[in-house]
């Protein structure tokens, strides 16, 4: 008789019969053991500037070699990948490539890090764990863009590997989580709370939906748990919501709406407040917390000025939460 | 051999019990999955066109 197969990597703890797959729709059970399915098989690999994952405490004005599998452990319905996030393996033309080959390609693109991004690395985590041990042995940097949703010990697991990741902290309720992620909350504020007690530098991204978590109080419970939680230094993006998937009845955020939770941020002490998603010239420079001297001035992804001297303001010489080269 | 009356009348209530076609269920605990064999094809691909590699270009996904 086979077996049933519990997975155990994120909190979902999907039970599978013989030929399921789990909500992440990559992991499945094959005549009793839990196999990866798209392990080696990336559907996207681009080269990306640092500041689009976005990183803006991190290598600031490198390149980095980003890749994903189909697949996600959650399912949230604004989602803006949806089309590779919530894609089966079958749907995608894929070509296998070794771990080692991911590497090479960085080093042959002259990319000192890899991002494992665009979809959920935590799911597809049997490939992201491997290229990350391989890039680390070979001196490069790895990178996670992930919603956080992973049980504590895989996830321990991998961090000495990891050198920066940014976080989406989707909302800050479980009824949130809940109704729009088909997830919860608590599995997230942990992996944030391990990853900013780990070397690892950790930005927060928190994408706003007019309507669903764009109030005031929300952004201010919010900053005040990232504030208290994880320390004011802790960098934030407010990113623009774009009307995708199964939420094209919504509008994008308004400037105004991200202007106010910066504005809110800022209040609760946060040093590093950015908007994005959105062209607006003065939200996306860092600035000193000390003095004020304005320290990286950003266009786009375009970094048009960098004053850290040695991780430092060169006017006061406050040392500026990041990897800076 | 004296049987014990409480373990006698609770094998029989058992047998009765128990439905005769029902399987007993196993369930393995499992973190970390095993890497799909590259050489193992498991679905047929639906979309051929995409292409994955593309070094000269920002990807258009979000991240």
């Amino acid at each position: 008789m086979i077996p049933l197969v519990k997975c155990e990597l994120c909190p979902r703890y999907c039970v599978l019969d013989n030929g399921q797959k789990g909500e992440c729709r990559i992991r499945i059970n094959m005549d009793g053991k839990l196999y990866a399915v798209t392990f080696g098989h990336p559907c996207s690999i681009h080269i990306d500037p640092m500041e689009k994952k976005p990183l803006y405490h991190f290598l600031p004005g490198t390149p980095i070699l980003s890749l994903a599998t189909v697949g996600c452990n959650l399912h949230c319905k604004n989602c803006q990948n949806w089309e590779i996030s919530q894609a089966e393996p079958y749907q995608y033309e894929t070509k296998f490539i070794e771990p080692e080959n991911i590497v090479s390609l960085a080093i042959q693109y002259k990319s000192p890090s890899i991002a494992y991004t665009y979809t959920e690395p935590l799911a597809y985590y049997e490939y992201t764990y491997e290229c990350c041990k391989i890039s680390a042995e070979k001196g490069l940097k790895n990178v996670l863009v992930t919603a956080g949703y992973i049980n504590k010990e895989p996830y321990k697991r991998l961090l000495p590997f990891i050198h920066s990741a940014n976080i989406d902290l989707k909302g800050i309720t479980d009824e949130f989580y809940r109704t729009v992620c088909d997830g919860t909350l608590k599995p997230v504020l942990q992996t944030l709370e391990l990853t900013k007690n780990s070397h690892a530098i950790l930005e927060v991204t928190n994408l706003v939906i007019p309507t669903l978590n764009d109030k005031e109080e929300d952004f201010q419970k919010l900053s005040s748990w990232i504030a208290q939680n994880l320390g004011k230094d802790t960098p934030l993006h407010f990113s623009q919501f774009y009307p995708r998937y199964k939420m094209t009845h919504l509008p994008p955020t308004p400037l105004e709406t991200l202007l106010k939770a910066r504005q809110i941020a800022n209040n609760e002490g946060l040093y590093f407040v950015y908007i994005g998603n959105i062209v607006h010239r003065d939200s996306s420079n860092t600035y000193c917390p000390s003095c004020n001297t304005l320290l990286i001035e950003r266009y786009g992804y375009n970094i048009l000025q960098n004053n850290i001297t040695q991780g430092k303001c060169p006017k006061c010489n406050t040392e500026i939460y990041g990897i800076w080269q | 051999m004296k049987i014990k009356r409480r373990t006698f009348l609770s094998s029989i209530v058992f047998t009765f019990l128990q439905k005769p076609k029902m399987k007993k269920v196993s369930l393995v605990r499992q973190t970390y999955a095993i890497p799909l064999s590259k050489n193992k094809l498991i679905y047929d691909v639906q979309n051929k066109k995409k292409k994955i590699f593309s070094p000269s270009k920002h990807s258009p996904w979000a991240g």
